[in-house]
């Protein structure tokens, strides 16, 4: 029996092999190239996720004009995209489609969901707060609405609201955005092993065909193991990312500060360079020209440092809001401290993160206001955050306040963590410490 | 796939907190992207004897600044004059340097012509930059009139985003055409950016183009405005032509119609209008030139009728109906006409080579039921093509239809004749047309008549042609090959028509929009990297029609989804035999397809979502479902171990029958020469039910992914079918493959089969388990 079903497979088999045969002569010699067709995916750069999501979104706009679905849709794609390029004005179109939404479906829940999201990414954290609730309140299953509202609690500093809301959203769904939430709030708590276990999740649950994402879990997980002293594994990551997310500015630039750490100071140069040209954020332009002060190239350090201040100028303009970053930047350098002090209060009366306490302790310790400097720094400290750079400002207040033991238990953490967690700041923190162990 | 479906259920919108990255604060209005875009324009001026090319570059405050440090030499915060022409020299070799444009394939050298630089005040009054270069290259000396081919790519500034633009312009008296760029600006070269901010910006960084000065070969795309119209005229037509002759007399009218009964023949030897199909049908059949007159007239027929209602169509429902959207849908259609019938043709061609005298038996399971109750799987052991009755039964013979040579049947000529005229020349469109506009109608008509048995004419002829060929060759080679070839040569002919039919649907639906190779080796090559969320996603981007052909595409790909495969081979490796095994298949993806259109029904008409948690649990449930399937199989397959014979016996009709024989649990072994009864495995609801539950939890991301991305309802459902077909067809497919080794291994290989239905049951319970803990057991994740 086998055999005769055997040649009957056989013959119908050969049958199909001949009719592809002369398929594929048929189609060799009479189908020519639509070029219309190619010019939707031939030149160029190949479509990332974020492009396909936005042609996607625009396609179900044009069927569906009414319905709000579309232009959440589109919000989505648009906040990916300007995620993928690192150009949050993109951020604006995220917006429009947003108000469309709203506008078609007053108050629809991802709609509100989506305004959190791209109020977070305006820094208006209270009002995202505000968002964020309503939009659990709408949907309390939403674990995305969730993510939100972790985001906004996280960034207020309201640390303890930030722990369960993450927890309901693991418990809702594990997966890459709750997994990634859970390691940043395990690592402000100082569990760096818990955090990296947890961005390994992330990174493993990560949807491959997001390249961005994927790279964004693996950097932060090889900023973990930086922070866990692991620079090797740590750069592994950051390889892995770049290699996920060919040319990502945030990989880039982590790459450059662990090639500062492995001591390839020329090596970081180029690095900087890289992601600076793909975006020229103000955080890694002042890192790059501390890094470029430390090698004497004083001129191009310059460039750098006035690029810090035109972006945040430029960032700024219309609206009186100068980054955080900028007043660490300021104080760091020493120079316009009333500036940077008068940021980081205004900064501090709208939340209370560890990061802005710190950037506040900083700025007072400058300007010699060192009792408020102390109470602000303790605040900073307050959950056990194993970073580098608030242990530093911790034991330099210290320090300048007359508590050497104090002083020498942070400079000390702060270097064992990562001794190059600055390479400017690392120096002066390695020789205080030898002062004050002297 | 747990995680698969949920990544099409709804893409994570913020995934990562989005404040941990670095950001900048609200966006400028000034430019289209962002603070730190470099935009860039490009517009491509081909002429007779030089190529201009403009470029210009916009950069927002952020590189502005980057570039104005660079230009400031002597470091005093100041950028003089002199500075800016240096800076602007130094920019315009390094943009030129990444400017790359072919002619033929050759590069062509470009030169500047004229270079410009200004700061105008963007945000806040800080300076942007603008940078304007013209370039020109001479073209090659070539012949007069030759077609070119040209490239252009920017790879500037590659790593920065921006507003990116093509235009191309031709110069006077140069057809520009088959162009990837369109022919009209946005911007106004980045002065004016769009002000729709729900449109994603232009990224367009590389062009082909072919130009002449010359004639504008046939089928050309002519260069295209932005909203799809033609920037230029399209090129001439000859049978357009004939009706605007400036006075009909009956010479000219004779000479006219001639004309247009010639180009009609001429138009059928044009690819794509069934000749191959009506050759191919007429040598297979016994067709005789009656059959062949019968076919052109249906052709001639379908084509005049066509040709007026598609006439009819464009003048008084345009505005409803595009006319050019019509071309593909017919094409799609009449395609589909032709490959059903050289699917059926082949069918049963093939089952008559194969089957009366290249075998002596041909083999062939069927299963029955027996007036008196006795149901079973039987084999025929002796030849098929005696008559034969079983007990209670009627005479019959088991000699497959037309494998004695069936004659043509008018019906499938019939299909034939409107598959091959149903598609309209557009130039017989564009006569009709134009006779009403020149008040010619009756003349017009005549043309359109004329075209018409032109076509059918040449359509006739081949296949004349074919059919004496075919005869002439057949009898030498009966001799030769004893009749074998003659038997195999009908299969293989249908075999032609299936290919030209498959060919035909594909060129369609590559009009429609839509390359189905390249698309679908585009979302198989996404999935392969674990989303098909993109693939999918990827449905509100194509038009209605290809739209459903992609449903049907992936409806056959949802099938083979590991969570429904392994359900089906547990069902299947209870089956021993491949006609069940299919209809396994065939039953779950009806179940499936059922669930899927009520709750897509549901869904639509009450107009909610289905919530995720809801479809996580449903998940939850298919594991369970899995494993119970898994289970089954498994202790119905340890049960029956001691039981399994082989054993022969003969009923009243005297036929052998070898019965493999499985006895439920304590069922004896009875005596095979009594009269007996077998316990019927029967297929049952079992596999209706799962694919009802399969469809159930995979409904929620089908429904919200697909039925939000469709125009109506209807549409919905309709896409819903098609996926549904395509899945049933998917599964029928699978589980035949899945249920070959177990029916093959059933008869003989008892032992091997054991193996194989244990495995088949350890494996889903395995499975069943795994997808479980990912779906719903997966361990809390506690933060502290």
């Amino acid at each position: 029996m086998p055999k005769k079903f055997l040649v009957n497979i056989g013959t119908i088999a050969a049958a199909l092999a001949l009719g592809f045969g002369l398929y594929a002569l048929y189609t060799k010699f009479t189908v020519k190239p639509d070029p219309l067709f190619q010019a939707a995916s031939a030149p160029g750069r190949p479509e990332t996720p974020a492009d396909r999501q936005i042609r996607a979104a625009q396609g179900v706009i044009e069927r569906l004009p009414e319905a709000a679905a579309g232009y959440n849709l589109l919000a989505i794609a648009f906040m990916q995209k300007a995620r993928e390029t690192g150009d949050f004005g993109v951020n604006a179109r995220a917006e429009a489609a947003i108000k469309r939404s709203l506008e078609l479906a007053p108050g629809n829940q991802e709609a509100t969901r989506l305004q959190a999201n791209l109020l977070l990414t305006y820094h208006r954290f209270g009002e995202a707060l505000e968002v964020a609730r309503r939009a659990v309140g709408q949907q309390p299953r939403d674990y995305e609405a969730y993510g939100a509202l972790t985001d906004a609690l996280v960034e207020l500093g309201r640390y303890d609201e930030a722990r369960k809301s993450v927890q309901v959203m693991l418990d809702l769904r594990p997966y890459t955005a709750s997994y990634a939430r859970a390691s940043y709030l395990r690592s402000l708590y100082g569990n760096t092993e818990g955090a990296i276990e947890a961005m390994r999740l992330a990174a493993q649950s990560a949807n491959p065909g997001n390249p961005e994402n994927v790279a964004w879990c693996y950097v932060h997980l090889g900023d973990e193991l930086l922070n866990a002293g692991r620079r090797d594994e740590a750069e592994k990551e950051y390889d892995r990312a770049l290699f996920a997310f060919p040319d990502y500015h945030v990989a880039l630039a982590a790459k450059a500060r662990s090639r500062v750490a492995a001591g390839d100071l020329e090596g970081a140069v180029g690095f900087y360079t890289r992601s600076l040209e793909r975006v020229p954020s103000p955080e890694v332009a002042a890192e790059f020209g501390n890094l470029l002060t430390k090698l004497g190239r004083a001129d191009e350090a310059k460039r750098q440092y006035d690029l810090v201040e035109f972006i945040e100028r430029e960032g700024a303009a219309g609206a009186d809001t100068y980054s955080r970053s900028l007043a660490l930047f300021w104080a760091d350098r020493g120079t316009k401290l009333d500036e940077a002090l008068a940021i980081a209060r205004r900064e501090r009366a709208k939340r209370a993160d560890i990061y802005t306490n710190d950037v506040l302790a900083w700025c007072l310790f400058k300007k010699g206001q060192l009792e408020e400097a102390r109470a602000e720094i303790e605040q900073a400290l307050r959950l056990g955050t194993k970073d580098p750079r608030i242990h530093y400002h911790a034991g330099m207040i210290y320090h300048a306040l007359g508590d050497r033991q104090n002083a020498a238990r942070y400079l000390k953490l702060a270097l064992e963590t990562n001794a190059a967690f600055d390479v400017l700041q690392s120096e002066v923190a390695r020789r205080t410490l030898a002062a004050v162990s002297a | 796939m747990k995680y698969l479906r949920s990544a099409c259920k709804r893409t994570p919108a913020a995934l990562l907190s989005a404040s941990l990255v670095v950001c900048f604060a609200a966006a400028a209005a000034a430019h289209p992207l962002g603070n730190f875009t470099v935009n860039r324009f490009a517009r491509i001026e081909a002429g007779g004897e030089r190529v201009r090319l403009r470029y210009v570059v916009d950069m927002a405050e952020i590189p502005a600044f980057q570039a104005l440090q660079a230009a400031d030499a002597d470091g005093d915060g100041k950028q003089s004059t002199s500075e800016l022409e240096a800076y602007l020299t130094r920019a315009a070799a390094q943009y030129l340097g990444g400017i790359r444009v072919t002619v033929d394939g050759a590069p062509l050298p470009l030169r500047e012509v004229s270079k410009k630089i200004t700061t105008p005040a963007g945000n806040g009054g800080l300076p942007t930059l603008r940078v304007e270069l013209d370039y020109e290259g001479a073209l090659p000396a070539g012949a007069a009139g030759a077609a070119r081919r040209l490239r252009f790519e920017d790879v500037n500034n590659r790593e920065r985003t921006g507003w990116h633009e093509i235009v191309v312009a031709p110069a006077a008296g140069v057809n520009v055409y088959d162009s990837t760029a369109f022919g009209n600006a946005v911007t106004d070269e980045l002065r004016a950016y769009p002000e729709d901010l729900l449109s994603a910006p232009l990224d367009e960084r590389a062009a082909e183009l072919s130009f002449t000065t010359g004639v504008v070969p046939e089928g050309a795309k002519p260069l295209l405005a932005r909203d799809g119209r033609p920037a230029a005229r399209p090129s001439r037509d000859r049978l357009a032509e004939l009706i605007a002759v400036p006075e009909v007399t009956p010479g000219v009218a004779l000479l006219a119609l001639l004309m247009a009964v010639g180009l009609g023949a001429l138009h059928a030897l044009s690819p794509g209008h069934g000749k191959t199909v009506v050759g191919a049908y007429l040598v297979g059949s016994r067709g005789t030139p009656k059959h062949a007159a019968f076919l052109g007239l249906t052709v001639t027929i379908t084509h005049t009728l066509g040709v007026f209602a598609l006439g009819l169509v464009t003048l008084f429902a345009a505005q409803y109906v595009v006319p050019e959207r019509l071309f593909p849908v017919l094409s799609l259609v009449s395609g589909g006409i032709v490959l059903f019938i050289g699917l059926s043709l082949f069918a049963r061609r093939l089952r008559a080579a194969l089957s009366p005298v290249a075998h002596a038996h041909h083999g062939h399971s069927h299963s029955h039921d027996h007036g008196d109750g006795h149901g079973h799987d039987h084999h025929h052991d002796g030849d098929p093509t005696v008559p034969h009755s079983h007990d209670g039964g009627s005479v019959h013979t088991h000699l497959p239809p037309g494998a004695d040579g069936a004659p043509v049947t008018w019906r499938s000529l019939l299909a034939l004749g409107i598959s091959g005229g149903l598609l309209p020349c557009p130039s017989a469109l564009v006569v009709l047309l134009s006779a009403i506009s020149l008040h010619r109608v009756g003349f017009g008509l005549l043309l359109v008549v004329a075209f018409s048995v032109g076509l059918a004419a040449a359509l006739t002829g081949v296949g004349l042609a074919f059919l004496y060929a075919g005869r002439l060759f057949k009898r030498p080679a009966a001799r030769l090959t004893s009749g074998r070839l003659v038997r195999v040569l009908p299969a293989l002919s249908a075999l032609v028509i299936v290919c030209v039919g498959a060919a035909i649907c594909y060129e369609a639906l590559g009009q429609a929009g839509f390359h189905p190779a390249a698309l679908l080796g585009r979302i198989f090559a996404h999935e392969g990297a674990g989303t098909p969320a993109g693939g999918e996603q990827a449905l509100a981007s194509v038009g209605t029609w290809a739209m459903l052909g992609l449903g049907l595409a992936f409806g056959l790909k949802h099938a083979t989804e590991v969570d429904h495969v392994v359900a089906v081979t547990a069902i299947v490796s209870e089956q021993r035999n491949l006609l069940r095994a299919s209809l396994v298949g065939g039953l779950w993806g009806a179940g499936h397809t059922a669930s899927l259109i009520v709750v897509g029904f549901v869904v639509l008409a009450l107009r909610v979502a289905i919530p995720t948690w809801v479809a996580d649990w449903l998940e939850f449930g298919v594991a369970l479902m899995i494993i119970g399937l898994g289970a089954s199989a498994l202790t119905r397959a340890l049960r029956r171990r001691s039981d399994v014979h082989v054993h022969r016996h003969e009923h009243g009709g005297g036929e052998a029958h070898v019965h493999i024989h499985f006895h439920e649990g304590d069922a004896e072994h009875h005596d095979a020469a009594r009269p007996h009864e077998h316990p019927v495995t029967r297929i049952g609801f079992k596999p209706l039910v799962v694919g009802m539950a399969h469809g159930l939890a995979g409904s929620a991301a089908l429904t919200l992914l697909v039925l939000t991305q469709v125009e109506s309802v209807a549409l919905g459902l309709l896409y819903l079918s098609v996926f549904g077909a395509g899945s049933i067809f998917g599964m029928l497919l699978m589980s035949s493959l899945v249920g070959l080794p177990f029916a093959l291994s059933s008869r003989e290989l008892t032992g091997i089969n054991y193996g194989l239905q244990i495995t088949a049951g350890i494996l889903s319970i395995a499975f069943g388990l795994w997808y479980a803990y990912g779906t719903g057991v997966a361990a809390p994740f506690k933060i502290v």
